[in-house]
């Protein structure tokens, strides 16, 4: 903990945190607020009078609906997450056949690793001939 | 009598044989063999295959739609004398070394802010990491819309701040597009280097600290001699890790500036795209690539060398 003065406590943690924060966060909150631009406000340039960057005073689903409408993001999600579970799924099949001994020493995956070793050498014979680790 | 000695030896042939695959499964080293199978597949389809393909492209003389001839190292000759390869060498290293400082820095200071006990603590760490979850075409062209000369957010605040008086060309420019591709990557990076940093501090006992701060260590000298040398081990193959993904950047580079302009964010991955496919000289685009190969391969042999030595003792 930071020893001595509140003001030590605000100028040694939360104020470069809230920097971090700000700026990792910053472009999520930009993507955001663009997604409810109205297009006029858009395309206007930083140097007009009227540029309001963080805020937008006339909200539109256009963009959303145009989305959802008017292109096949149904069928880009679908296709995304079928490569997703499908090469999970793949390396999860691969790393676990062939996971080297330290991640056995974790004890939470010891556990598991124990538990399928064992069901996998009753599946050989009932008989373990792995050597659990 | 045929049709009855095959009915009689069928199921017998059926069950030695399985008999005989399970005693070979028995033995260790044949399971071991069986199990590590489907990786090796994997790799050697998806990594070794590419790979050799790769050398053979880089020593012949093949075109897209002309399979070419072996020329020797003529296509490594060539680099030698390509200024704009060297930009690209230049580019990279200055990319990578930049980077890494500032994301080590960075990341670290991050991660001994969140190893404090605060209210909100879980809900900080998660958002903290989304810079690294989202895919980076997409957070990248966030900032391209950022950095965009005509609507740039960036540039409004710094006028209303009153920092400058007329408009920045953050991507036009040549000496700013090399710092905008880096502050876009040390925003990505950042939350990788924290969170595995963060990792790293939650493993060093508190006592240490204590025992430190008892003997009369000022916070200074404990992060110096306490948690630096402990998190040393974390710190090192977090970094190499980085280097590697770093130097062969692409995607952030290509979306942003497309290695322009005139080449002064040209890195060797996406000089490599532009003339093995945008050209379409893929014997050359091979060459570049594997130009890359030996810087990163002494970064791999360094790491192990040293995940090695951190095993053993």
């Amino acid at each position: 903990m930071i020893e001595g003065a509140k003001w030590r406590r605000w100028i040694y943690f939360y104020l470069p945190l809230g920097l971090f924060v700000f700026t990792l966060l910053f472009p999520f909150y930009w993507m955001l607020v663009t997604t409810f631009r109205p297009d006029n406000e858009l395309y206007r340039p930083w140097m007009a009078p009227n540029y309001t960057p963080f805020w937008t005073s006339h909200p539109t689903l256009d963009h959303i609906k145009y989305l959802f409408n008017e292109t096949l993001f149904g069928t880009w999600m679908i296709n995304t997450l079928f490569i997703a579970l499908a090469s999970t799924a793949i390396s999860l099949f691969c790393g676990l056949l062939a996971r080297p001994p330290t991640l056995m020493s974790s004890p939470s995956f010891s556990h598991i690793a124990t538990r399928a070793s064992i069901r996998s050498s009753t599946v050989l014979r009932g008989r373990s001939t792995m050597p659990i680790r | 009598m045929a049709i009855s000695s095959y009915a009689l030896t069928e199921p017998y042939a059926r069950a030695s044989r399985r008999g005989a695959i399970t005693r070979l499964l028995e033995d260790e080293r044949w399971l071991a063999l069986v199990l590590l199978l489907p990786t090796v597949l994997l790799l050697a389809v998806f990594i070794a295959y590419p790979f050799v393909i790769g050398v053979e492209l880089s020593v012949t003389d093949a075109k897209v739609g002309v399979p070419g001839s072996f020329v020797g190292l003529h296509n490594f000759a060539v680099l030698a004398n390509d200024s704009i390869f060297r930009t690209a060498v230049w580019n990279t290293f200055v990319y990578t070394g930049v980077t890494t400082v500032f994301k080590l820095a960075l990341g670290l200071w991050l991660a001994l802010l969140l190893n404090r006990h605060f209210k909100g603590k879980a809900l900080t760490r998660a958002f903290v990491l989304l810079p690294f979850i989202i895919p980076t075409v997409l957070s990248t062209f966030a900032w391209k819309w950022m950095f965009d000369p005509t609507f740039s957010v960036i540039n409004w605040t710094l006028f209303q701040l009153g920092l400058i008086h007329g408009r920045i060309n953050w991507l036009g420019d040549p000496g700013l597009a090399m710092v905008s591709i880096i502050i876009v990557n040390v925003w990505r990076g950042v939350p990788f280097y924290a969170i595995s940093l963060l990792a790293g501090l939650q493993t060093i006992s508190p006592e240490l600290h204590e025992a430190a701060a008892i003997d009369g260590a000022r916070p200074w000298q404990r992060f110096w001699h306490v948690t630096w040398p402990l998190l040393l081990p974390v710190t090192m193959v977090v970094v190499l890790f980085s280097i590697i993904q770093t130097f062969a950047d692409f995607q952030l580079v290509y979306v942003l500036t497309g290695g322009g302009p005139a080449n002064s964010t040209q890195l060797f991955a996406t000089y490599a795209y532009q003339i093995g496919v945008g050209t379409g000289l893929l014997s050359q685009g091979a060459a570049i690539s594997l130009a890359m190969f030996p810087v990163l391969l002494i970064v791999v042999i360094v790491q192990l060398l040293y995940i090695r030595r951190v095993e053993i003792h």
